[in-house]
């Protein structure tokens, strides 16, 4: 009985996003096969994977009615410890562990400053990204960091079976995200502060500890996702990520996150593979740079339609069921 | 009661910090402290001044407008393209200029009533990336410069004396701060940031006050990207970049709740302020951009950590004074 | 009633503020220079006294920048004046208007500035010209100005046609060729584009294929260059307009399998390339020397201050080629193209 519960869950906040995805692949495949071909598709995966790692990580902080605007300054942090590591010399798994270890640290200093401070998640990830970005200015400089080993910059580029290494990072973590979610109690505990908090307090949740770890969860995603940043092209720019954050939220949302505690892992990778699927077709297709934006922007509307309407669709599926 | 007990000291506090910053500043460099110079801070952050105004509004009910940078490089364009390349008459070009942004607030308030389920914040996203891409494919990335001398007027121009965009400002903010207090207007705009749903069985319309409150928004931000483009006598596409980070900061340095129900636009206009003379301040230093931003981003924190802890002690005297009163 | 009385005054308070700051403002934007002189004075003794140079360039935080900006400061030092140098980390014009307005209030001797766009800028250079301070423009100019120079390896435009005759020297004259932009509302980027065009309208049988930007992420910039080798798998010759466009396709390239198959020039810097260059994925990239070109802007507005002008042939960067002045007052410090050859003599 209780599997057959969560796997109807699955569906119906997926589904959604699923069908978008598969009417663009659809239609931009009509329109030039290209598209469609082995290759593009398994290059759109691995284009899709820091995308889809960060917006994984911000899902969960979304649901608990939070926000992290930081997530690029985390990122470009954890790319330049990774990447200044090996310049330096140091084994990959060392770089790459100090890079995600500072990625979570940032992540769990964000949720210290907005529980134990009380600043709200917007104005504190928001002062936090400049404070990091400046920091991180400041003593690295601007220069690039360039030509990276190739036993680091195969986890970017590198294939295992056909698979880009990439795509085995996502799905490491996103079954960790998916059994977090579904499975484990404080998976449950995130949904249901985000879906009535006061509820929450008074059956004996601490928000103060889920908070922090959900912001560290997110800053843990950001820093795997900068290791993924530095090994794809094998340099790192001072700006890297710059901006990302909004991209990554509209990700998560259009996956089906939303600050009442609905949200999910998948749904956010689809929402990654969708947006990345639409930068990818454009280029293939030959549409201007300049419809890009709009497409995107139509889509996250157009995301926000779909979502009301299965609102309404499960609201009076509950009623007939009841019935 | 309560009331007078938390405004009193939240204000004051705000006017201390600010002259705190302004000492820090003058002592980094005397000339912060000319008149030239706050006419510089004022002028050059007026757009974002005007923005500060509805969004306080907007936060007021709980809600959020992320479109409001976008809307700005929106009219910032259409000005342009109405005033130079088609040659039309500046103030038809204006008027025109302020039916497209105007079309972008019907289209924020309509999907933020439609969409309940949907938080104001991620649909102004969308239409934030939406609009931004459309100023980049009206003139496919270009800027537009031309525009009649006549235009500089906008933003230079003087009233017996004053700058129109200082006078404006102020009257402005203080014509915001008589509407929040003193009208019922402005009392549905708290009541529906602090419980939505006890305002609306109360008999609001909520769904009206909304519509109103984005209109506005989208309103002050069209005005915004006028002067900007009467200031700088060009039109450029990625103008309004980054407002509505920037107003969200001065909002909530000025005591604002994003979660709505609090605040005031006195609070906005210091929190506006503060950050103006900071940026300004910091410069006139030779702080480089990269320290400016470590800056900002402590300063924001420190303000906000003051604001909450006075909002506790308040809160706690208010506590008291209900108990002692059985 | 407290509450009133609070208000009210506050009210009266900031009114009084905003009418002193909008009334007076004649006293410091007309004698910048004399309120620095009388600062300066007590402190002086040497005959020639500090100038205060305000450098404002595109912006802080890339190695092309940071490199010029590094030019500057050592110009400063060799020539004993101080150098203030502000700018936005996003390459804002607006913020660059502001900074402008700034050094007017600072009392500069005279403004160093590389225009994010030429005619947003305009209104605050006119400020300073009424103010009194020289105007010396590098690398981008704003011609409708009252600058006394220009410094820059070539003008944006020029530039673009240059790396569009590389790329059509390496390429041959037929193919297929697309565009990789940093920003499509960037002013400079645009310009580029231009100069682009303006070379390859002249081959009938090189097709541009497309134009796709990065906004300027890097990351981007690389998943554009995958899918361009992918959707135009015919395709010859890519032309990058930023700097981080060029190392971002090239390792697109070679991770393509494509080295040598697809023609890339671009603008950028020697260092964030120089190891695309050994496995011969890359073979020219086209820039001048940031460095050497804000050193001798710097210098040029301390010459001017000091009652020299820039000639024809003046060697003003040690090592450095003479310099070219045409009838528009800009000065051209020379482009160099960098190939295998020369490319690791170079250390920026």
């Amino acid at each position: 009985m209780g599997k057959k519960i969560k796997i109807n869950l699955v569906q119906h906040e997926e589904i959604g996003i699923a069908a978008a995805l598969i009417a663009v692949v659809i239609i931009f495949g009509i329109a030039d096969p290209a598209f469609v071909s082995g290759a593009n598709l398994v290059r759109l995966f691995r284009q899709a994977c820091i995308l889809g790692i960060m917006a994984i990580g911000v899902v969960y902080v979304i649901m608990c009615n939070g926000i992290d605007v930081s997530v690029g300054a985390i990122l470009a942090v954890s790319s330049t410890i990774a990447a200044q590591m090996m310049i330096s010399g140091h084994h990959v798994v060392i770089a790459v562990g100090s890079a995600v270890v500072a990625g979570s640290f940032l992540g769990m200093l964000n949720g210290l400053i907005v529980t134990k401070l009380g600043i709200k998640e917007l104005i504190a990830t928001f002062a936090a990204s400049y404070i990091i970005r400046g920091l991180l200015l400041q003593i690295s400089g601007a220069k690039w960091l360039t030509n990276l080993p190739r036993e680091f910059t195969f986890l970017g580029q590198g294939s295992v079976a056909g698979i880009p290494v990439p795509f085995f990072l996502l799905l490491a973590v996103l079954a960790a995200g998916y059994i977090f979610s579904n499975y484990t109690p404080i998976g449950r505990q995130v949904k249901a502060i985000g879906g009535n908090a006061e509820a929450a307090v008074l059956s004996g949740i601490s928000i103060t500890k889920i908070k922090i770890l959900t912001f560290t969860v997110c800053g843990f995603a950001a820093g795997v996702a900068g290791v993924i940043y530095a090994a794809r092209m094998g340099s790192v720019q001072s700006n890297a990520g710059e901006g990302m954050e909004f991209e990554v939220i509209s990700a998560a949302m259009i996956g089906g996150a939303d600050f009442n505690g609905e949200g999910s892992p998948v749904g956010a990778f689809l929402g990654a593979l969708l947006l990345t699927a639409i930068k990818n077709g454009m280029v293939i297709l030959g549409v201007s740079s300049f419809m890009e934006g709009v497409v995107t922007g139509g889509l996250i509307l157009l995301a926000l339609f779909v979502n009301m309407f299965r609102g309404k669709y499960e609201n009076s599926l509950e009623v007939a069921g009841n019935e | 009661m309560n009331k007078k007990i938390k405004t009193l000291p939240r204000e004051l506090c705000l006017i201390m910090i600010f002259a705190v910053i302004c000492a820090a500043m003058t002592a980094g460099n005397p000339k912060f402290l000319t008149a030239g110079n706050f006419k510089n801070i004022i002028l050059s952050n007026f757009e974002i001044g005007l923005v500060c105004i509805s969004m306080t509004c907007v936060i007021l009910t709980a809600g959020m407008d992320m479109s409001v940078g976008s809307i700005t490089g929106l009219t910032n364009m259409l000005t342009g393209i109405f005033a130079v390349n088609m040659g039309v008459d500046i103030p038809a070009a204006i008027l025109l200029a302020l039916l497209g942004g105007l079309s972008v607030g019907v289209l924020n308030s309509i999907m933020v009533i439609k969409l309940e389920n949907s938080n104001p914040m991620i649909i102004t996203i969308g239409t934030m990336v939406l609009v931004r891409a459309i100023c980049r494919l009206l003139t496919e990335g270009w800027t537009i410069s031309g525009f009649d001398k006549s235009f500089k007027a906008v933003s230079y121009g003087k009233i017996a004396g004053i700058n129109n965009t200082i006078l404006l400002l102020f009257v402005l903010m203080f014509a915001g701060q008589w509407m929040l207090k003193r009208t019922t207007w402005g009392m549905h705009l708290y009541a529906i940031g602090n419980n939505e749903q006890s305002t609306y069985f109360a008999g609001v319309n909520v769904k009206k006050v909304k519509f109103a409150v984005y209109m506005f928004s989208a309103f002050m931000s069209s005005l915004a990207g006028i002067f900007l483009a009467s200031r700088m006598m060009t039109s450029y596409p990625d103008s309004g970049d980054g407002y509505h980070m920037e107003a969200i900061a001065a909002i909530v340095i000025g005591g604002t709740s994003i979660s709505g129900g609090e605040g005031n636009m006195i609070g906005t206009l210091f929190g506006f302020l503060i950050i103006a003379s900071l940026k300004n301040g910091l410069g006139l230093m030779g702080v480089s951009s990269l320290t400016q931003m470590i800056f900002i981003g402590v300063v924001l924190i420190v303000t906000i950590l003051i604001n909450n802890i006075l909002k506790q002690q308040h809160e706690k005297k208010g506590l008291l004074m209900m108990k002692k009163n059985g | 009633m407290k509450k009133r009385v609070i208000a009210v005054m506050m009210m009266v308070m900031v009114t009084v503020a905003a009418v002193v700051s909008g009334c007076g403002t004649k006293t410091s934007d007309n004698s910048p220079k004399t309120e620095n002189r009388d600062d300066e004075g007590q402190t002086a003794e040497t005959e020639k006294k500090e100038y205060v140079i305000g450098v404002a360039p595109k912006m802080v935080g890339s190695p092309y920048w940071d490199y010029a900006n590094e030019g500057c400061k050592k110009a400063g030092e060799d020539l004993n004046v101080r150098v203030e140098l502000q700018a936005s980390t996003t390459a804002s014009a607006e913020e660059q208007a502001s900074i402008i307005d700034n050094y007017i209030t600072m009392g500069v001797d005279a403004i160093v500035v590389a225009s994010n766009d030429e005619t947003t800028l305009l209104p605050a250079l006119e400020r300073a010209s009424e103010a009194g301070i020289p105007i010396i423009t590098y690398d981008s100019d704003v011609p409708d100005s009252d600058r006394l120079y220009c410094i820059a390896g070539n003008t944006q435009v020029g530039l673009g046609e240059m790396m569009a005759a590389e790329l059509v020297d390496i390429m041959g004259e037929s193919g297929e060729v697309a565009f990789m932009t940093g920003s499509l509302g960037a002013y400079n980027h645009n310009q580029i584009l231009e100069g682009y065009k303006n070379i390859l309208k002249e081959y009938p049988d090189i097709k541009i294929v497309t134009t796709v930007e990065s906004g300027d992420d890097q990351q981007q910039a690389f998943v554009n260059a995958e899918n361009l080798l992918a959707s135009y798998p015919e395709l010859k010759g890519i032309l990058g307009v930023a700097a981080g466009e060029t190392p971002s396709a090239a390792a697109a390239v070679e991770q393509a399998g494509k080295s040598g198959e697809v023609a890339i020039v671009g603008a950028a810097t020697p260092n964030s390339v120089k190891e695309y260059y050994e496995n011969g994925t890359l073979e020219r990239t086209v820039l001048w020397d940031p460095y050497a070109m804000g050193y001798i802007a710097v210098k040029v507005a301390v010459g001017h201050l000091n009652g020299t002008e820039p000639a024809e042939g003046d060697v003003l960067y040690e090592g450095g080629e003479g310099i070219k002045i045409d009838e528009d007052k800009n000065l051209y410090i020379g482009t160099t193209v960098f190939t295998s050859e020369n490319i690791n003599e170079f250390d920026f």
